[in-house]
């Protein structure tokens, strides 16, 4: 069975219909990446995934479970399923510790010295343990992004949803929080990721969904997505991204870029 | 314009700035003499104005104070009577800093209750937030004073049990909580809608419950721009608690009214005032320094 179905969801803000029937599968430990032009919908899905945008119509099954249905929980269902924001939303009052302990000490109910051994597990596994007693505003976005994705882990979430996590990162610090979320699909969990990054959707992915105006127009496997779409509008934005990242590559100067051209 | 009004409220520093205004429009603003001329002028004409309306207040003041043989100081500020009725005074005035610390615990409690109450999402809440909000409404529109006239005369009628025994100073902090709770939730909520929805989403992700993420999450970072308005709130509950007085409770109010006609002079007013003040600018000046401060943080932090 797959971990996650989602049927036929829409879902809009007023006249501004964003999901307009979306319907896919997740099976466990795949990685499925979503992209598309800005406001195609690929992060509202992944947010109604967590509920935390409620939906119009269609279901949403976790484990079999529909997380709107009368007899269900989504305040359990939403803990099976990590999310990691664009913004990072570490909260700023909090030290890095407490950001990953607060969840595990008043969800799971786990004591302070319990709790702290688990985020300096996960501390040293995103390499911040020296970052334990900082507060987030000290801390590159790149280390606030990683804490994020710890925090997330310390709900030990079965699925984890990354929402365009690298878009509001520095260039050069992109790399630290890819590779990290490389490690994850590695080990096997199960992921969703809203990406613009095409060479890392390649890399990592076992599925890359196209969506365009709220519907997945095409999926398949990233090295067909990505050669050789099907369908023209996928083309289209593919030929666009691409160009723009060859783009600021040479302008960077990287050496293999500006050879191969 | 600037020049006249100058020369009115304090001739010696108005004349001379005219007279720079004189020269720099003589010389033009195109010269530089002229442009240093303009400028001393502007600062002189700032400086006449300064000196020449702080001299006309005191002046004014001291007329009233001195017209009519002096009436108005001879009613009020008997020194004499203000010495002997001080203490009795300050004794009331004790009452109206208990009302104050006690009302002020139970009105943070029922604030902070009724914003989480108000904000609560979803379609079964419609009726709690429905109710907050009219209950935040119908306070926050009446005088205090009614409202404690309601409760006082008008629980004592219903003979509940609970609410028809109790004495009239805990019908007092009922009424000052209904009231000031209505403020108080306002104010809070306005702290939480600031703090932006990507915090609560993000600690709902995390499986907090609702109550959870405003209580570990919004409320904490809220708390900053919370304390400012909430202290002059507070001030304003000091200064209500003399409102007591028209039911007949011995705070410093009517202990003054009682101390003036005995001596037949108003002077015990002077020292109800006198602790009110002590108490609320203090307060006052913590409040603005709040403001100040999480101001000069705001700009900080970008």
């Amino acid at each position: 069975m797959a971990f996650l179905e989602i049927r036929d969801v829409h879902k809009s803000y007023g006249d501004n219909a964003v999901l307009k029937g979306i319907s896919v599968d997740i099976e466990p430990h795949e990685v499925v990446c979503f992209i598309g032009p800005s406001g195609c919908g690929k992060s509202t899905l992944l947010r109604t995934i967590n509920a935390l945008e409620t939906i119009d119509s269609g279901r949403i099954l976790i484990e079999g479970q529909d997380i709107w249905a009368e007899d269900s929980d989504a305040d359990e269902l939403r803990m099976k399923v990590g999310i990691v924001f664009q913004q990072f939303n570490l909260f700023p009052h909090m030290s890095v510790l407490d950001n990953i302990t607060l969840a595990p000490r008043k969800v799971l109910r786990l004591g302070r010295a319990k709790a702290n051994e688990l985020a300096d597990e996960l501390l040293h596994r995103v390499r911040l343990y020296d970052k334990r007693n900082e507060y987030p505003d000290r801390l590159s976005g790149g280390q606030q992004q990683r804490i994020a994705i710890a925090r997330a882990l310390a709900m030990q979430p079965r699925m984890l949803l990354l929402d365009e996590v690298t878009s509001a990162l520095d260039p050069e610090i992109v790399g630290e929080v890819l590779a990290l979320i490389a490690e994850l699909a590695s080990e096997g969990m199960t992921m969703a990721l809203a990406t613009h990054e095409m060479n890392f959707a390649r890399e990592v992915a076992d599925r890359i969904c196209f969506v365009h105006q709220g519907r997945i127009v095409e999926q398949g496997a990233p090295d067909q997505m990505l050669t050789a779409p099907n369908d023209p509008r996928t083309a289209q934005f593919l030929s666009r991204v691409l160009a723009v990242g060859m783009h600021a590559k040479a302008r960077k100067g990287d050496p293999e870029d500006i050879a191969a051209q | 314009m600037a020049a006249v009004a100058a020369i009115v409220l304090f001739f010696p520093i108005g004349v001379v700035a005219a007279s720079d205004l004189a020269a720099a429009s003589r010389l033009g603003l195109d010269t530089t003499q002229g442009r240093i001329r303009r400028k001393k002028a502007s600062r002189r004409l700032t400086q006449a104005v300064g000196i020449g309306s702080t001299i006309w207040v005191v002046g004014f003041v001291a007329l009233i104070m001195l017209a009519n043989d002096a009436a108005l100081t001879r009613a009020f500020f008997d020194v004499e009577v203000i010495g002997r009725t001080l203490p009795t005074i300050a004794y009331g005035f004790m009452l109206n800093v208990r009302l104050f610390l006690v009302a002020e615990v139970f009105i943070l409690i029922a604030g902070v209750l009724l914003a989480l109450l108000r904000s609560l999402p979803g379609r079964p809440a419609i009726l709690l937030r429905w109710l907050t909000t009219a209950y935040v409404d119908v306070f926050r529109g009446l005088p205090s004073i009614l409202v404690i006239l309601i409760v006082v005369y008008g629980l004592k009628r219903t003979q509940l049990p609970l609410l028809s025994g109790i004495s009239d100073y805990w019908y007092v902090i009922i009424a000052l909580t209904l009231h000031y709770s209505a403020y108080t939730a306002e104010v809070i909520k306005g702290g939480a809608d600031g703090i932006h929805w990507s915090q609560a989403a993000a600690a709902r992700s995390l499986g907090l419950t609702y109550f959870q993420s405003m209580r570990y999450v919004v409320l904490p970072q809220a708390m900053r721009r919370m304390l400012a308005p909430l202290l002059n709130y507070f001030i304003g509950l000091q200064k209500d608690t003399s409102l007591v007085a028209v039911i007949g409770l011995l705070d410093s109010v009517n202990r003054a009214n009682v101390q003036s006609i005995n001596e037949a002079s108003l002077s015990p007013y002077t020292g109800v005032a006198l602790c009110f003040l002590v108490v609320t600018i203090p307060l006052t000046r913590v409040a603005d320094w709040l403001e100040k401060r999480r101001r000069r943080r705001e700009l900080a932090s970008g």
